[in-house]
């Protein structure tokens, strides 16, 4: 085809010319909204990142196994070599050879390890199945529970990840690595330090909170229209489309539905919903149990008046349905101490 | 037989892949970029829903990204990403249980017509819809090309910009931007052509 072939030969196509008229004509393509561009990137970009850490494991796999076959090939010939050399057994009488095969990490499903109140699964095409402890559930299928505000179910992702689902949530689970909260509350522990590599992304419809290793709780609530996110440890990055904003531990953001972003360092009260979802603590000492009490609730911790001998006390709970209150009471009741809470600290005293 | 452009297209197309799969930072923004705006438009266009459209090219997006070990650049790169996305949205309707929206071509309304028939004469309500038939064609036509002849193709001719000042957007030399070009008008006219005779356009009536 010619470039000067012109806008008459209909089995040719447009010229340059007619190329030229037809763009002014048709003017610039429509702009895709910035903000489903940024959401869609971020949820491609952690796929690909996904993919490239598969893609240089099955290489280092495929060199490895490589080296492992000439390695074995070497072997082989030698054995053979020798083997003809002595004539003390016939050729192909080796035994004793495995086949070893690597399997990707390809962890397709959650799995619930605890259930309280009424918790359904909805597939993608709408099947309801009531969730019991043990079950598995498949990436996108969402899952809603009912009840009140004390945990309701509790998640294990494919990542190791512990996901702790409030009462009147729905959530869906979008890949290994990607929720979206529709509404409710959870509490996620990622089970690992910062910057130990992969992360979980909860998207919600006002906004996207990414950890960096750590430990918090998001709430979305359609109704208000406003979006929590609150750090115990690590740093969560929230992210609306052109800022991002980051919390480190201690630390809430609160999304308000004018758009406004507002920062601060509330104090948990000790009953709060997800604090009764804790994992249990094995042995410590007292203080260690008191410091831990109060970081999880975000308060200072004051125990001035606590004999040093009496913070070195070993204490253990193995009990895990209890509120962080109610295991705070546990734990001081046989001591001779009390405990209030007074402008936003932990005070420990001895009981009068 | 492929065409040289076919082939510089596929070769660029796998060098971009091997980057992206290396980890290339500037690769996967150069392939989100290039891609996406004409991947939700071609969606959007098919489902008239935004929310949904979004979803439909994550998905399609997150596959081809998940299984770009497994592109062996016989097609263009957006040839092998559309392939995925059309998957998607057959799933989406089989899900759904709705059917592909019917596009109803009114010859009568249209009439003849032939590639010289000029823009600047088109006035009332069927040149008026035959404007915005065109208009759709030439954008998903840009769509489909390769993203960076689409650029360079609405730079040089509708913002008028020189071939210097697109080089330099392109981050090429001057003659390579001419070379991309020519490239890109041959890729126009070749899909323009090939969607002419089924939107009743450019074919002979």
């Amino acid at each position: 085809m010619s470039e000067t072939s012109n806008g008459n030969n209909l089995g040719e196509g447009p010229s340059p010319d007619e190329i030229g008229r037809l763009l002014r004509l048709a003017q610039r393509r429509p702009p895709v909204p910035p903000r489903d561009a940024a959401l869609v990137k971020e949820a491609v970009r952690a796929e690909w990142r996904r993919a490239v850490k598969a893609h240089r494991r099955r290489l280092t796999y495929t060199w490895g196994a490589r080296g492992l076959l000439a390695a074995a090939a070497v072997v082989l010939v030698v054995l053979n070599l020798s083997l003809h050399r002595v004539n003390q057994r016939p050729e192909g009488s080796v035994r004793g050879r495995e086949t070893v095969a690597w399997l990707p990490s390809t962890a397709s499903t959650a799995t619930v390890e605890a259930v309280t109140g009424s918790v359904v699964g909805v597939s993608t095409a709408g099947a309801a199945v009531d969730l019991q402890a043990g079950d598995s559930v498949r990436w996108g299928t969402s899952v809603e529970t009912g009840g009140d505000g004390s945990p309701q179910a509790t998640l294990r992702l494919g990542t190791g990840a512990r996901v702790v689902l409030g009462g009147d949530t729905r959530l869906r689970l979008r890949s290994r690595s990607s929720l979206f909260l529709h509404r409710g509350a959870l509490y996620l522990d990622t089970g690992r330090g910062v910057g130990s590599g992969a992360h979980v992304e909860l998207w919600t419809p006002a906004g996207v909170v990414r950890d960096v290793g750590t430990r918090f709780e998001v709430a979305f609530h359609p109704g208000e229209r406003k979006l929590r996110a609150q750090v115990r440890e690590g740093v969560v990055a929230l992210d609306r489309v052109g800022e991002t904003h980051l919390a480190t531990a201690g630390e809430q953001l609160e999304l308000q539905a004018d758009g406004r972003v507002v920062r601060s360092s509330p104090c948990l009260p000790l009953d709060h919903w997800y604090l009764a979802a804790l994992e249990p603590r094995g042995e410590q000492s007292l203080e260690e149990f008191l410091r831990w009490v109060a970081e999880e609730c975000g308060c200072g911790l004051r125990t001035d008046s606590v004999p040093q001998g009496l913070l070195q006390t070993r204490v253990y709970l193995a009990a895990t349905d209890l509120s962080l209150k109610e295991r705070l009471e546990s734990v001081l009741l046989g001591l001779p101490l009390a405990y209030t809470v007074q402008d936003e600290e932990l005070v420990i005293e001895p009981a009068r | 037989m492929e065409s040289p452009t076919q082939t510089d297209t596929t070769f660029e197309d796998r060098v971009l892949a091997r980057r992206i799969l290396a980890g290339d930072e500037e690769a996967f923004e150069e392939f989100f970029d290039g891609h996406f705006p004409a991947l939700y438009r071609f969606v959007l266009a098919r489902l008239k829903e935004p929310e949904v459209s979004r979803d439909i090219v994550q998905s399609a997006l997150c596959k081809a990204v998940a299984r770009l070990e497994t592109y062996r650049a016989e097609a263009s790169l957006a040839a092998w990403v559309y392939g995925i996305c059309r998957h998607e949205i057959s799933n989406h309707r089989r899900r759904t249980g709705r059917a592909p929206a019917m596009v109803e071509l009114v010859e009568e309304e249209m009439g003849p017509r032939s590639a010289g028939s000029p823009a600047s004469q088109m006035t009332g309500p069927a040149e008026s819809l035959e404007r915005k038939e065109v208009a759709e064609l030439v954008h998903s036509t840009l769509d489909e090309l390769p993203p960076r002849y689409g650029l360079a193709l609405e730079w040089k001719y509708i913002d008028g910009l020189p071939v210097r000042e697109i080089a330099q957007r392109l981050k090429v030399s001057p003659k390579a931007a001419e070379s991309i070009l020519t490239r890109a008008r041959q890729a126009f006219r070749d899909r323009y052509q090939a969607s002419g005779p089924e939107l009743l356009v450019w074919g002979p009536v």
